[in-house]
């Protein structure tokens, strides 16, 4: 648990465009909360190797969101229900159960659907967030911190290099 | 441009092709291991394939080799499918569907052995526990000893008697103070003089005549004491006589009650021939009613029970694996469907083959309900076994199946009727012809069957340790060459009750009967006899008791009589 959030300080104080890390957190979530082995992952893996976004930060935050998914998943199911039961989308729905490709998606099951409705919704809003939160750590937070004496002094600690050395 | 990372890409596509390909590669071991898992779970014993062979134009699969384990027999098969081949859509299984049109089972062998146990959890005791029961108890009519029962049951009789004896005796006691007064001779031969000189004083002078009525006043007065207090003691030997009759007629009566008493502790009315079909094959019936019914255990996951199916098909919403919610199909099918099954099967009885068609997961959807025939020709041991029927599922609540199973000559050798120790029946050699329908609804089965028996030669073995019915049964037995059994089931099919007619009932039901009858009624006789015998000498002495105790009060009626007699002339004479 200490190496992850070390490792997290690395990735956020590294010189990674703030917004590759915070591309990698948002994409983390769908198949963090949504089922791993569904067809829409496919197409996260395929733009998360396709598209300059951080591995590692992706990484963690997919183990962070499937832990959380854990604690989520009576919300998600509930929130499926209703998409997949809503009276006017009935037609639609229908559609794509008859099709072979959607059926694959496995989307007419209440968790599937809804996972996969939040993390479509908080991608971009997590997004913009985590790059206005990686841009204020490193300019305001961590130039404090560099510039603080009590920090500079545990820098050069022996302790620092041990724990440095435990994360990697 | 420059944000696209065309290693990531290549590499996307790499780890693809590697996923798909080893997919290919692996999907017949996977297949073959999934299909072994389901159809364990389905059979409750071990079932193994070995080999699964997957063709991808057009798409489908031949499996080699399955054995599926008896759950009941470890060691055998319970049947043995050397090659399955049959063709399906692919994109029905993405539907999750599996369609089959044509589907082809050929080397069927059944109860095959076995080289490693198939067993994936211990036969439960109590299907052990029904397996062993075999045989049928033959009712012992062998009668009890008439004098070791007399020996060991106090008679009412002898009760009674012994009663009554005591309370004789205790009024004889009682009269013997009346007897005693109404032997009082001088008393009486005092009256007498009194009476007769009044007699003689009335026929004298005046004075002498004065003298007789003053006398004949006392003397009536005196006689008229007498008179009461006899008539009194009438009255209770009336009574005390009347009580003793009754004791002695109901002590007559006793044996009849001791007979009924005894016959009915000994059971001798229950010892009867009964059904002579139900005990000859009632155990039989049994056996081949189980057999029945671990066949409905066997082919009801196959088929689908009503009630099953439909809480099968609400789906639980489980937390991490959410709910499939159901749409509108299209062109709906069933999740399960076998257009045309073709099947030979080698049996030990011989070649059988046969059609299954519309074998569906839910009839509802097809609309058709499935059918089989299966016939064998030139059998080892038949010369034609058919069986065919109807799996109706349509309407689930008014959903049946249906089973007719026909023989034709079989032939029947050192078949164990019985194996009971009381006596062994065996078939030694006999043709049947078996005609059965079998019906099943709700859980009920409704059927008949009828066997009919040729050329029969029985075996009895009745030199051991038999009852004289065993023997009796046994001699019939064995002039019997020919008869029919009509087996009608009806009830629950975990339960079902089972009625056996047969013309045996007539041929050697009335026979037993009428011996056993023959042979109650000379106990009987002989048991009344010996009780009779018993109480004879008893009864002679309580009779003569009361002859005595009757003499007493014919004694008091003439004493009685002679008094009022003498009271009415005393009063007569003495009225002026």
């Amino acid at each position: 648990m200490l190496s992850q959030i070390i490792k997290f300080i690395q990735i956020i104080s590294s010189e990674t465009a703030p917004v590759q890390i915070s591309a990698g957190i948002a994409l983390a979530m769908i198949p963090g909360f949504t089922p791993l082995f569904s067809i829409h992952n496919l197409i996260v893996l395929l733009v998360l190797l396709m598209l300059r976004i951080n591995i590692a930060a992706f990484m963690l935050a997919l183990a962070l969101f499937t832990a959380f998914a854990y604690l989520l998943d009576p919300a998600f199911h509930s929130i499926g229900q209703i998409i997949l039961t809503q009276e006017g989308l009935q037609n639609f729905w229908t559609e794509l159960y008859n099709s072979t490709f959607w059926r694959l998606t496995g989307f007419n099951n209440t968790v599937v659907m809804g996972s996969l409705i939040v993390s479509l919704v908080a991608l971009v809003p997590t997004l913009l967030l985590g790059n206005f939160l990686i841009r204020h750590y490193r300019n305001d937070i961590l130039v404090y911190l560099n510039n603080s004496s009590i920090f500079k002094a545990f820098k050069s600690s022996k302790l620092f290099t041990k724990i440095v050395a435990a994360a990697e | 441009m420059k944000n696209i990372r065309w290693g990531g890409l290549t590499g996307f596509f790499i780890i693809t092709v590697v996923i798909a390909g080893s997919f290919l590669l692996f999907a017949e071991p996977l297949t073959r291991s999934f299909l072994e898992t389901q159809l364990t779970q389905l059979n409750k014993a071990k079932v193994d394939i070995q080999a699964v062979d997957i063709a991808y134009s057009p798409f489908s699969i031949t499996i080699t080799n399955l054995q599926a384990t008896d759950a009941r027999q470890p060691m055998t098969n319970m049947f043995e499918i050397a090659r399955i081949n049959f063709s399906l859509s692919i994109s029905d299984l993405i539907y999750k569907k599996f369609i089959v049109d044509n589907m082809s089972l050929s080397g069927i062998r059944l109860n095959s052995p076995r080289k490693t146990s198939g067993l994936i959890k211990s036969p439960k005791k109590e299907q052990q526990q029904k397996a062993q029961q075999n045989g049928f108890d033959l009712p012992n009519i062998a009668f009890p000893d008439i004098d070791d029962i007399l020996s060991k049951e106090p008679l009412t009789s002898e009760k009674l008697i012994s009663e009554l004896n005591l309370d004789i005796k205790n009024t004889q006691k009682n009269w013997q103070l009346i007897n005693e007064d109404i032997s009082d001779t001088d008393r009486w031969t005092r009256h007498e003089k009194q009476y007769n000189q009044i007699q003689k004083d009335l026929k004298g002078n005046f004075t002498q005549k004065l003298q007789a009525i003053k006398s004949a006043k006392k003397l009536s007065k005196d006689l008229k004491a007498e008179a009461k207090k006899i008539s009194q003691a009438r009255k209770t030997v009336s009574s005390d006589l009347s009580r003793l009759n009754n004791d002695f007629k109901t002590a007559k009566k006793s044996p009849k009650e001791d007979i009924k008493r005894i016959k009915d502790k000994y059971s001798i009315n229950k010892l009867n021939a009964g059904n002579i079909t139900e005990l000859l094959f009632g155990s039989k019936a049994a056996e081949w009613v189980r057999l029945a019914q671990t066949g409905y255990e066997r082919i009801k996951p196959y088929i689908g029970d009503d009630e099953k199916s439909n809480e099968e098909q609400q789906e639980i919403p489980v937390r991490a694996s959410g709910k499939n919610i159901v749409f509108n199909e299209y062109n709906p099918r069933p999740g399960f469907y076998i257009h045309k099954i073709s099947v030979d099967a080698i049996t030990d009885r011989g070649l059988f083959t046969g059609l299954i068609t519309e074998v569906s997961s839910d009839q509802s959807i097809n609309k058709q309900p499935t059918r089989f025939k299966l016939s064998g020709k030139d059998l080892k041991h038949s010369e034609k076994e058919v069986i065919n029927g109807e799996l109706n599922y349509i309407n689930k609540s008014t959903g049946f199946t249906e089973i007719l199973y026909s023989v034709t000559k079989h032939q029947l050798i050192d078949y164990q009727v019985s194996k009971a120790s009381s006596l062994p029946i065996s078939i030694k050699k006999s043709y049947m012809d078996v005609a059965m329908k079998l019906r099943l609804h709700n859980g009920a089965v409704a059927g008949n069957s009828r066997l009919d028996f040729d050329k029969v030669d029985f075996n009895t073995d009745n030199s051991g340790k038999v009852n004289s019915f065993s023997r009796m049964l046994a001699n019939s037995l064995e002039e019997v060459n020919r008869f029919y059994l009509d087996i009608k089931f009806t009830g629950d099919i975990q339960k079902p009750k089972f009625k056996i007619r047969s013309d045996l009932d007539n041929r050697i039901g009335k026979q037993l009967k009428s011996q056993l009858n023959k042979r109650k009624l000379a106990f009987e006789t002989k048991l009344k006899s010996k009780i009779e015998n018993k109480i004879k000498e008893p009864m002679k002495n309580l009779e003569n008791e009361l002859q005595q105790l009757n003499q007493i009060k014919d004694k008091l009626n003439s004493k009685e009589k002679e008094l009022q007699a003498k009271i009415s002339s005393l009063k007569k004479q003495t009225k002026f």
